[in-house]
């Protein structure tokens, strides 16, 4: 898609308008004074950061017998 | 969009102990963004940790490790949450909807209820090993990562 190139005036007047082009694909240069100063571009979605696995403790053996839920189970009911 | 998850006793228990659905849980957690739980919870956790070394289920080295390792992780991984009017509130209106739920089953289902609504529209979902409790989530739209025994 070709860049569009507009002056700081007119980009103010057309912002809603540029925007929903830059939704669609294109882009836009800004210029002030005739020189480009900056670029309205598509937003480009950033991968949400990798958060590292939890550190999980060892797990302790119970001898055999009802599950934990069994047991809160029981204190639940208060029995 | 990442999940947030409520745990409740039952699960946050097996993160310690080596049971049937302690790998299930642990991957469900690894599966969440941030994890809460009321306070009640940590309380649940150590009482039924005496209960099971009364029991002799565990020897004393096995229930001094346990508490450590729940005294840790609760302090590093869980955002507690407490016991307020408005979880109150969403419990009893929870075992008024859900016949069967007891009351410290509809305050845990409760104060998921009010983390959903507080952190909408992050989904919330609730890890447990508790029927009761996984059902009044469901009924109340909550995710259920673990489902229902009565299901498997």
């Amino acid at each position: 898609m070709t860049v569009r190139t507009i002056a700081i005036k007119e980009a103010k007047d057309q912002l809603a308008k540029l925007v929903r082009q830059a939704a669609k694909g294109a882009s836009t240069t800004i210029t002030v004074h005739g020189r480009p100063l900056a670029d309205l571009v598509p937003h480009v979605p950033q991968p949400e950061a990798v958060r590292p696995p939890r550190a999980l403790p060892p797990r302790v053996k119970l001898t055999p017998g009802p599950a934990s839920d069994a047991v809160l189970e029981d204190l639940r009911t208060d029995r | 969009m990442s999940v947030s998850a409520y745990l409740d006793t039952s699960a946050f228990l097996k993160l310690f102990l080596e049971e049937s659905e302690s790998s299930l849980v642990a991957a469900a957690i690894q599966e969440s963004a941030e994890l809460f739980a009321l306070r009640l919870v940590l309380t649940e956790a150590r009482v039924t940790l005496a209960r099971l070394h009364r029991m002799n289920r565990l020897n004393r080295v096995g229930y001094l490790a346990a508490l450590d390792a729940v005294g840790t992780f609760w302090e590093r991984e869980i955002q507690v949450l407490e016991l307020t009017e408005d979880v109150h509130r969403a419990a009893e209106h929870l075992a008024e909807i859900q016949p069967g739920l007891r009351t410290l089953d509809a305050l845990h289902a409760g104060a998921a209820h009010i983390l959903c609504k507080d952190l909408r529209p992050e989904p919330v979902s609730v890890i447990s090993c508790d029927d009761r409790l996984l059902q009044a989530a469901a009924a109340v739209g909550l995710g259920t990562p673990i489902p229902p025994k009565a299901d498997a």
